[in-house]
C-alpha cells in the first residue's frame, strides 16, 4: 500500500535531500512544501500517513501547525515527526506537550528516516 | 339388504386384495423395512377382507351359528382391523428409518397396542367389550366402542398426522395417495360407527386405500429408484472417503518431497559453496582442479536429484508413462562447461557504504550460515545470524535490517511462521525477506511469494544469485556495484572539491554520486548569502536563525566542514545577541560558500 508522506521544510536544498531519501523507500509517495500555509491547504484535501515538519520555519511554530493539521478532517490522527537539532528537544516532555510522535535529528540520515517511516507511517 | 351389500363389497375387494398381495410378495422381495411392512399390511388387509366376508355370512345365518363361534369370529374380526391399522402406522413410519422406532410416540403406540391385546383377552372372561348369550344374540359392553372403533381409528389418525408432520419424507404423489386412503378410511369408519354397525365396509375401504397406495407409492420403479438412490449415496460416501485419503496422501507426499529436498540440498550447498571459496582463494593449480571436480560432482548429484524429485512430484499428475532418466543419461547430457563457468572466482570486492547495510541470515544449518557470512562480509555488509525463526524475531527487535535471508524448515520456529509473526508485529514492514530454502519442488515459488516473501532462492545458491538479490533489494546504486569505477568517480569528485570532505558526504547520500551532485548544485545555487545579510539588516533574528541552521545542516550532509564550523559560530553569536559581529562573520560565510559554488560549477 502506498504511504503518502508530507514534508514541511522551508529550505529548498534540505527539502530536495529529504525527497531524495524518501524516494529510496518502497511504497512511499512524498510531497514537499516550504510553508505552513501550503501544508495546511494540502492537509485539508489529503490524508497523509506521516507528516515531517521542520522545527525552524520562519514565522511559524511547528506545534501550532500540527495542532491545525490535526483539526483537519483527513488528518485528525496522522502521526507527525519534528525535524531539528537535538538541542531543540532537550525538554523531556517536548513530545508530550506538542503532540509529535517523535523527532529526527538533522541532518537526517537515511536509516533513521526509513525506521521512522516503517514505525509511524 | 345389508348382508347382500356386505358380501358384494367384500367379495369385490377380496380378489383385488389377493392379487395385490401375491403381486407385492412377488415384486418386493428386497428385505428392506419399507417392503416388509408393506407386504405385511397387504396380508393383513387381505385377511381382514376375508374375515369380513365370513362375518357377513355368519350374520346371514343369524342364530343358527353358535354364540361361541360368533364370539371368536368377532374377536378375530376386531383384532385384525386394529392390527391392520397399527400396521399402517408401522408402514408409514418406516420411511423415516430408525428415527421413529426409538421415539416416545412409538413406545406409546406399542403400549396402547399391548393394552388392546390384554382387553381382548380379558373379554373372554368378563364380556365387558362384547359377548353372545345363548339365542338372544350379541351384547355389547362398555369397552365396545373403544375396542372396535376408537383403536383402529386412533392408529389411522396417527398415521395421517405423522404424514402431515413429516412432509419432507414423502413425495407429493405419496402424500396425496396416503391422504386419500386416510380420508376414505375415516369416512367409512364413521359410517360404520354412527350409521350402521352391521355395514361391513372397513376392509373394503382398506383394500381401496391399499390399491391407491400401490398405484402411487410402491411401484417397481419407485422401489428401484429408492435402491439406486441408496446405492448412489453409499458410492458418494465411498468417493468422499477416497478423496480425503487422496488429499492426505498428497499432503504427505509434499511434506516428504520438501524434507528430501532439504536433506539433499543443504549438504550439496555446503560442498559447492566451499568449493567456490577454495577456487576464489587459491592460485595453486592442482587445488583448483580438485575443487572444480568436487563442485562438478556435487552439481551432477544435485541435477540428478532434482529430476528424481520433480519426477515423483509430477508422477500423480501425469497419466502418460514417464521414465526416470538414469544417472548415466544425465552425465551424458551434462555439459561440463556449464558447471566450470558457474560463477566461481567472481568474488565481489568491498563496496563503499556497505557497512551501513545490515543483513540477517537465518538458517539452522551452520555450514550455510558460514557460507553466507563469508560471502556477505567481504563486501562490507554488517551480517548477523540466527538459527531459527524465534532467534530471528529477537534480532529484528534489536536492530533494523535492510535485508533478511530466511530458511524455511528450521527447528523451534520455521521461516514462514517467523515471517508471519514479524509482519503481524510490524517489526520490519519495509525489510525484504528472502526465502532461502532447499525446497526446490516445482510450484513452490508462488507459494512463498504469496506468503509475503520478497523473493525465493533455492539451495544450493550461487554467489551470483545472492548478488542479484542484493542489487535488487538494497539501497545501493549501480555505480557502487561497479566497484573500482565507482570509487574512482568519488576520488575525482574529491579532487574537484578541495573544500569539501566527500567521504563524509557519501554516507548521507547512500553512495549515490548522482544524488550527491544534484544536491551540491542545489546548494551552490541557493542564494542564501544575500537573504541572510538582508535578514540581519532588518533585525529579523528568527529568520536569521532558521537560515543559519539550514545552511549548517546542508553544509554538514554535503561534507563542507568549514561552512559547518562558520555556521555554528554564527548561531552562537546570534544567540548571544552580538549582531554586529554576526554581520561581519556572515560575510565570511558568504565568501566561503561562493568559493565552494565555483568548485561545484566544475563537477
Amino acid at each position: 500500500m502506498i504511504r503518502k508522506i508530507l514534508v514541511v521544510e522551508d529550505s529548498e536544498v534540505e527539502g530536495l535531500y529529504i525527497k531524495g531519501l524518501l524516494k529510496r523507500i518502497d511504497n512511499v509517495e512524498e510531497t514537499v512544501v516550504r510553508t505552513h500555509e501550503e501544508a495546511l491547504e494540502l492537509c485539508k484535501e489529503n490524508s497523509y500517513a506521516l507528516i515531517l515538519i521542520d522545527n525552524l520555519i520562519p514565522y511559524g511554530e511547528p506545534e501550532a501547525l500540527l495542532e491545525s493539521i490535526h483539526k483537519t478532517k483527513p488528518n485528525t490522527y496522522t502521526n507527525a515527526i519534528v525535524l531539528g537539532s537535538a538541542s531543540d528537544f532537550s525538554d523531556d516532555k517536548y513530545l508530550e506537550k506538542t503532540g509529535f510522535v517523535n523527532y529526527i535529528e538533522k541532518p537526517i540520515q537515511y536509516n533513521m528516516l526509513r525506521a521512522a517511516v516503517s514505525m509511524y507511517a | 339388504m345389508n348382508l347382500v351389500f356386505n358380501i358384494y363389497l367384500e367379495l369385490a375387494a377380496l380378489p383385488l386384495d389377493i392379487i395385490l398381495c401375491v403381486y407385492f410378495w412377488h415384486k418386493y422381495r428386497d428385505n428392506t423395512r419399507i417392503n416388509r411392512e408393506f407386504r405385511l399390511l397387504s396380508v393383513l388387509v387381505t385377511l381382514g377382507t376375508l374375515v369380513d366376508v365370513m362375518d357377513a355370512v355368519i350374520i346371514g345365518f343369524g342364530d343358527q351359528i353358535p354364540g361361541g363361534i360368533r364370539f371368536l369370529h368377532n374377536t378375530l374380526d376386531y383384532a385384525v382391523a386394529t392390527i391392520a391399522a397399527y400396521q399402517f402406522v408401522r408402514y408409514v413410519t418406516a420411511y423415516v428409518g430408525m428415527e421413529f422406532r426409538n421415539s416416545v410416540a412409538a413406545i406409546i403406540n406399542k403400549t396402547i397396542f399391548a393394552i388392546y391385546v390384554v382387553i381382548l383377552i380379558q373379554n373372554f372372561f368378563t364380556g365387558n367389550v362384547f359377548t353372545y348369550t345363548g339365542t338372544t344374540g350379541g351384547y355389547t359392553g362398555p369397552l365396545y366402542t373403544m375396542i372396535v372403533y376408537v383403536y383402529p381409528l386412533y392408529y389411522i389418525l396417527f398415521g395421517g398426522v405423522f404424514i402431515l408432520s413429516h412432509t419432507k419424507t414423502y413425495t407429493r404423489g405419496m402424500k396425496l395417495s396416503l391422504l386419500i386412503a386416510f380420508i376414505f378410511m375415516v369416512i367409512l369408519y364413521a359410517i360404520q360407527m354412527f350409521i350402521d354397525r352391521h355395514l361391513l365396509v372397513t376392509f373394503f375401504a382398506a383394500s381401496i386405500g391399499l390399491f391407491i397406495m400401490f398405484l402411487t407409492l410402491e411401484t417397481p420403479d419407485y422401489a428401484k429408484l429408492t435402491r439406486t438412490l441408496e446405492e448412489l449415496s453409499i458410492s458418494r460416501r465411498e468417493l468422499e472417503a477416497t478423496g480425503i485419503r487422496a488429499t492426505e496422501m498428497s499432503r504427505a507426499k509434499s511434506r516428504f518431497l520438501a524434507q528430501m529436498s532439504n536433506e539433499i540440498r543443504t549438504p550439496v550447498n555446503a560442498i559447492m559453496g566451499y568449493s567456490n571459496l577454495i577456487l576464489a582463494d587459491t592460485k595453486e593449480e592442482s587445488t583448483r582442479e580438485y575443487s572444480q571436480r568436487v563442485k562438478i560432482s556435487a552439481k551432477r548429484l544435485l541435477v540428478f536429484f532434482e529430476n528424481v524429485l520433480n519426477f515423483v512430484s509430477e508422477e500423480s499428475e501425469d497419466n502418460s508413462s514417464r521414465r526416470l532418466p538414469s544417472l548415466a543419461e544425465l552425465i551424458e547430457q551434462t555439459d561440463e562447461e556449464i558447471y566450470l563457468n558457474d560463477s566461481d572466482g567472481a568474488h565481489q570486492k568491498a563496496l563503499g557504504g556497505a557497512s551501513d547495510v545490515r543483513i540477517l541470515v537465518v538458517d539452522d544449518a551452520e555450514l550455510n550460515i558460514d557460507l553466507m557470512v563469508r560471502m556477505l562480509r567481504p563486501i562490507g555488509f554488517t551480517v548477523d545470524t540466527a538459527n531459527n525463526g524465534k532467534q530471528a524475531i529477537l534480532q529484528v527487535r534489536k536492530f533494523h535490517y535492510d535485508l533478511i535471508f530466511m530458511d524455511h524448515l528450521m527447528p523451534v520456529m520455521d521461516g514462514t511462521e517467523a515471517l508471519k509473526q514479524l509482519r503481524s508485529e510490524k517489526l520490519c514492514e519495509d525489510t525484504p525477506v528472502i526465502m532461502l530454502t532447499a525446497n526446490a519442488i516445482t510450484g513452490e515459488e508462488e507459494k512463498y511469494l504469496n506468503l509475503g516473501f520478497a523473493a525465493y532462492i533455492t539451495k544450493p545458491f550461487t554467489e551470483e544469485s545472492i548478488l542479484e538479490i542484493l542489487r535488487k533489494f538494497l539501497p545501493i546504486t549501480d555505480s557502487q556495484w561497479k566497484g573500482e569505477v565507482g570509487i574512482s568517480a568519488w576520488e575525482d569528485l574529491q579532487e574537484k572539491l578541495p573544500t569539501v570532505r566527500v567521504a563524509d558526504a557519501r554516507e548521507y547520500f547512500l553512495h549515490d554520486i548522482d544524488f550527491y551532485k544534484e544536491l551540491l548544485r542545489a546548494f551552490a545555487n541557493n542564494g542564501i548569502g544575500t537573504e541572510l545579510s538582508a535578514a540581519i539588516r532588518k533585525g529579523d533574528y528568527s529568520l536569521c536563525l532558521a537560515m543559519i541552521r539550514s545552511q549548517h545542516d546542508c553544509a554538514k550532509f554535503i561534507g563542507a566542514e568549514t561552512l559547518v564550523k562558520i555556521t555554528e559560530r554564527l548561531e552562537v553569536l546570534l544567540k548571544k545577541g552580538e549582531y554586529e559581529l554576526l554581520r561581519e562573520r556572515a560575510g565570511a560565510f558568504i565568501a566561503e560558500k561562493n568559493i565552494l559554488g565555483e568548485q561545484i560549477e566544475d563537477i
